[in-house]
């Protein structure tokens, strides 16, 4: 082989390399891109991207001011990833002094050294993983980020936060039962109240993203035309007022705690719309408190006893078989039917009364009687059955959220002889409390029965969606004299009746009492036990507010319904009407009946409006600050002269006024109790140094 | 002879530079690919890597300018010059370096930073070329062989101590310039036989495959008795084969524990998907791609930066999987094109400095894009090397276009004076 021969064969096994390895990289490279392309496809599929589902924000629910009773908040776990830490161990032997006082600091439940052996512990146990706190809030977290160790995060110093939500409702027990939960179990969701009814409407739909798989089982998403975001819940706006609300509910817990009772109930219902403002129910628990555990207004039917009375009583009007002045005969206040003796509280003092009064004295035999003589015949009972189906009795209460119990009232043709006297005055039968309200609400609606509501209105991103507007379930469940009639009695119980305890000067009150004997299981009605109610509605001359409040077993301290539940009654009936500008007399008629109080010392031209809205012209000089005595019955205002750095005389100021002036002099204004004016630290009259302080007592 | 400059553009290879200019655009466009992402679609955003790779484009382009436009003599005055002031930073850089990635082997001067191991590729191409242009210069005598050997080993010595080993490595593909002017078959045979041997010694029971070498130098013994005289030599050759194989071990052992792994997963006695990762997910990619791939801008793994590297070492992963088994045919056929050119060109010099620098040219390319695509299928060990002209990383591509517009430029000279 000669140079140039020799030369040419190695030029062409230059290119045959060139060639093969070409082709053996073709050849690999047709091997996994189509042989096995499908398999690396399915693998690069699983292994990198995957969809998540993103859970929806849940909606929140409102009291009907829009302040928040239910809502979503991120909340803390902070874990210790003790195997992670052990791989750093410089990092934690560096820190753990500072991490321990801080812990100790924020905590205040041990001290530094404790936490510090407590670490330490933890960092040379066995465990892998503990989580250190629970329930740590949103702002407590962001500031505990920043700790040492703790901004380290899980793979260096193995202290790691873990996020979840939680369902948090702002005020507490406050409505708890008809708010509610709705959580998962380990088989099931369970749940009450409005959580569980609108469930679906809260929850939103979830949405889903395409998310990448990064080292450390860490997924993040990424943008896809395919993803979707998800809708976030609706908001439900319920109808409670939360003052309201609060008022009752201390109220009934009080009574409860005050009376031994068993549990209890108060609801508060608005005429003309059927709109729930208070639905409070608490029953004693194990551990002998009070709590929201059932929605005992919705769920309980118990025999109603005296409330019902206005029922029959109804009934017998509608059918002309009485009026207020039909006379009734008490007898000795025992009256026997068919072998059964009913009974009146007390003897009475006069035999022969009219429907009016005995109503008011809640005669049972007068009732019972009346009944017995109208409706105890075949078509009678027939008649009162359909009375009471109409009144809503044989029907479980339509209402937004589940639980509502279904009366027991039985057949007009399963009745018995002794069943109408009993039936009449609220015996035999079991409805629950809001069945009685709902009926009383009717008679105070001028005979239009409405369908009770708790929610005024569904939203999503501030936008109604959805208004539960007023449902009519009877337009004239009465005729208008029998409202007249039923309404002049149910005043009555309040003016000169079994409820004068009700009675005030500002608010008229009209309602029944009840007090029933209630059945104990299989004990019957051997063992005394008595359920206290007061059904009624507010102001009696035109009715705003309906409302019923039930206490049950009472043990102590009286077990009447005035005294129990009547109580509790005008309590929330008196913060109502505090708020209720429409319920309270002008200002005009005020003044016919009062004095105009005194202000005795302020800014002249506020003096001079507000005198002039009580229809008294006053006449202040130019200056800033007028005082205002009384000679008599005429007012004097004269000027109330403040110089420069010299202390005024301030008792009987606003405190508006009176921040305003001494800070504007210079003084640092140290503020105790509230009020008006009663004492000041700088007498009048002495000089002032601008930045001393001076204290302010109010009354 | 005699030819004027004017007329030199007409002695530019013009289907070498398209095709260089053809691989450099695929090279951006994929880039920008494995980047791309929706908030970041513009592809001159200097702030992604397909922005400032468009930048060192442009500087390319001035630099391949002027290395047309300087006398194709210079590069042959000035080998050595040049060969030496590389050598220098090499060394320098061992001290006054910049560390990027974990490798202290980086100069910055303003915003600008490169590694010099990649201006050694060039440059000891240059040296190598002058050397054996040499007129008395034959590699088959021993003195000539081993300067050569020394010309190519010193800048490799000093890039290995670097850390670099991958670059390190690159230089060894200049032996087959060596070969081409007439390098003694025997080092191939013997340099091939201990790649193989290593392999061997490694995955097989070493005790067996002493036993099957001796089996086969009897075999040999046996085939040419009548060549006796060879004997000893086979029997000799089979004795250090077997020490060998029994040092290979201990050799391995030194090896630090990222190479260990590398090599172990080629071989497939490493299975743990945090070693073989990088080669796990650009299989995946390449595989996923299927015949016709995902389209381009399409590919999910190398987008999701799921391939680590993937806009530099693991590029071909992104076009593997954006356009599947004929977009990789395509590539492909575009660098054998060029490869082929080259060789073309190098075989149609007069000057020997011209055929042996062209050859280099050659070699460490061919090198760069087997073990490069090699890597990213799996079937070479993962050093990183980038493939030339695609990958991103501005010295990368400042030294390919360095390397191949000077040989371009020789070419165009080719008619001139022996060199």
């Amino acid at each position: 082989m000669n140079k140039k021969q020799e030369i040419v064969v190695r030029v062409r096994i230059g290119f045959l390399a060139i060639c093969l390895v070409g082709a053996a990289i073709l050849a690999r490279a047709f091997y996994i891109q189509s042989y096995q392309g499908n398999y690396y496809l399915s693998l690069a599929d699983s292994l990198t991207i995957s969809k998540i589902k993103l859970p929806a924000e849940r909606g929140n629910i409102y009291a009907n001011d829009g302040r928040l009773l239910a809502t979503t908040l991120p909340i803390f776990d902070l874990g210790f990833d003790i195997k992670a830490s052990l791989r750093n161990d410089k990092l934690f032997r560096a820190h753990v002094d500072s991490l321990a006082l801080l812990f100790s600091n924020k905590f205040k439940d041990k001290s530094a050294a404790e936490y510090k052996k407590e670490l330490w512990r933890l960092h040379r146990s066995k465990k892998s993983y503990v989580v250190l706190r629970k329930g740590i809030p949103y702002d407590l977290q962001n500031e505990m980020q920043h700790w040492p160790l703790l901004r380290n995060g899980q793979n260096k110093s193995g202290f790691v936060f873990d996020k979840h939500k939680k369902r948090l409702k702002p005020f507490g027990w406050l409505a708890e039962r008809t708010i509610g939960y709705y959580k998962e179990n380990s088989k099931e969701k369970v749940g009450v109240g409005l959580e569980k009814k609108f469930d679906t409407i809260l929850t939103g739909i979830p949405g889903n993203t395409l998310a990448q798989k990064i080292s450390g089982g860490l997924r993040i998403p990424l943008e896809s035309p395919e993803n979707v975001r998800p809708q976030p819940g609706k908001d439900v706006h319920t109808s409670i007022d939360i003052d309201f609300q609060d008022v009752a509910e201390d109220a009934l817990n009080r009574a409860l705690l005050h009376h031994g009772a068993e549990h209890g109930c108060v609801v508060l219902m608005e005429c003309k719309t059927g709109k729930i403002r208070v639905i409070a129910n608490l029953g004693l628990t194990k551990d002998s408190i009070y709590k929201e555990i059932k929605n005992y207004a919705l769920a309980e039917a118990e025999a109603p006893g005296s409330t019902f009375k206005i029922a029959t009583v109804a009934a017998l009007l509608e059918d002309g078989y009485a009026n207020n002045q039909t006379k009734v005969d008490l007898g000795n206040g025992t009256a026997i039917f068919y072998g059964l003796p009913v009974r009146d509280h007390d003897v009475p003092k006069t035999q022969i009364i009219d429907l009016k009064r005995a109503i008011e004295i809640s005669s049972n035999v007068a009732i019972a009687e009346l009944a017995d003589k109208f409706y105890n015949t075949a078509q009678g009972k027939q008649k009162l059955f359909q009375h009471l189906e109409s009144f809503g009795f044989t029907q479980p209460i339509d209402i937004e959220i589940e639980g509502a119990a279904k009366p027991i009232l039985r057949n007009y043709k399963k009745w018995q002889a002794t069943s109408v006297p009993f039936l009449a005055h609220g015996y035999e039968m079991q409805v629950t409390p809001l069945h009685i309200l709902s009926f009383y609400n009717a008679i105070a609606n001028n005979g239009i029965m409405v369908k009770p509501s708790l929610i005024e209105k569904i939203t999503a991103y501030n936008q109604t969606v959805d208004s539960f507007t007023t449902v009519v379930l009877n337009k004239k469940l009465l005729s208008a004299k029998t409202i007249v009639e039923l309404r002049q009695m149910l005043e009555g119980v309040v003016e000169n009746g079994t409820a004068t305890n009700l009675k005030t000067d500002y608010l008229r009150v009209a309602g029944k009492t009840g007090t029933a004997k209630i059945a104990q299981g299989k004990e019957g009605y051997k063992k005394a036990v008595y359920q206290a109610s007061f059904c009624g509605y507010f102001p009696a001359e035109n009715p705003l507010y309906s409302m019923i409040v039930v206490i049950n077993s009472p043990s102590q301290n009286g077990y009447y319904g005035n005294k129990v539940a009547g109580t509790i009654f005008k309590e929330v009936a008196d913060k109502v009407y505090s708020k209720s500008l429409q319920m309270q007399k002008p200002v005009q008629q005020l003044i016919a009946q009062k004095e105009v109080p005194i202000i005795k010392k302020g800014n002249s031209d506020e003096i001079k409006n507000i005198y002039a809205a009580w229809g008294k012209k006053i006449q202040t000089s130019d200056q800033e600050w007028t005082q205002v005595s009384r000679n008599q019955t005429v007012l004097q205002p004269t000027d109330f002269n403040v110089k420069e750095s010299v202390m005024p005389e301030v008792v009987g100021m606003g405190l508006r006024d009176v921040l305003y002036l001494l800070e504007n002099m210079g003084l640092k204004v140290n503020i105790v109790g509230q009020g008006m004016v009663k004492s000041q630290s700088i007498k009048a009259g002495e000089p002032i140094v601008k930045g001393t302080q001076v204290v302010i007592e109010l009354s | 002879m005699g030819r004027k400059e004017d007329s030199l553009t007409g002695h530019f290879d013009w289907l070498t530079v398209l095709l260089y200019i053809v691989l450099v655009l695929i090279g951006w466009a994929t880039i920008y690919s494995a980047v791309y992402s929706e908030e970041h679609s513009n592809i001159f955003d200097v702030t992604r890597n397909s922005g400032k790779q468009f930048q060192w484009m442009v500087t390319c382009s001035i630099v391949a300018l002027l290395l047309l436009i300087i006398d194709g003599k210079f590069f042959s005055t000035f080998a050595y010059v040049i060969y030496g002031f590389v050598l220098l930073i090499c060394v320098g850089v061992m001290f006054f370096g910049v560390e990027v990635k974990g490798q202290q082997n980086w100069i910055r001067f303003g915003g600008f930073q490169m590694q010099p191991s990649e201006l050694a590729k060039f440059a000891t191409a240059l040296a190598l070329s002058k050397y054996l242009s040499g007129l008395t210069i034959d590699v088959r005598k021993w003195k000539d062989k081993i300067i050569a050997m020394a010309i190519i080993v010193i800048p490799m010595l000093t890039i290995a101590i670097q850390g670099d080993a991958g670059s390190a490595i690159v230089f060894v593909a200049l032996v087959l310039a060596l070969f081409r002017e007439g390098l003694e078959s025997y080092f191939l045979i013997i340099g091939g036989t201990i790649i193989i041997l290593s392999l061997l010694a490694l995955v097989a029971d070493k005790f067996l495959l002493v036993g099957v070498l001796l089996g086969l130098t009897i075999l040999f013994i046996w085939i040419n008795w009548r060549m006796r005289k060879y004997t000893l030599y086979l029997l000799a050759f089979w004795f250090l084969a077997s020490g060998y194989v029994f040092s290979v071990d201990y050799g391995f052992s030194k090896l630090k524990g990222h190479q260990k792994d590398r090599i172990n997963v080629l071989l497939g006695k490493e299975n743990d998907p945090a070693k073989d990762w990088n080669v796990r997910q650009s299989i995946i990619a390449v595989g996923s791609g299927g015949l016709l791939g995902k389209g381009y801008l399409k590919g999910t793994q190398t987008k999701l930066n799921f391939v680590p590297e993937q806009s530099t070492d693991f590029i071909f992963s992104s076009i593997g999987e954006e356009f599947g088994f004929v977009g990789s045919v395509v590539l492909i056929g575009i660098f054998v094109a060029l490869l082929f050119r080259l060789v073309f060109l190098a075989e149609r010099q007069r000057s020997r400095f011209s055929r042996v620098y062209g050859y280099c040219v050659v070699s460490i390319l061919f090198f760069h894009l087997v073990i490069n695509i090699g890597m990213a299928i799996g079937i070479a060990p993962v050093i990183g090397i980038p493939l030339p002209f695609i990958s991103y990383g501005g010295s990368s591509l400042l030294s390919f276009t360095v390397l191949l517009f000077i040989f371009i430029r020789l070419d165009a000279q080719r008619l001139e004076v022996l060199r």
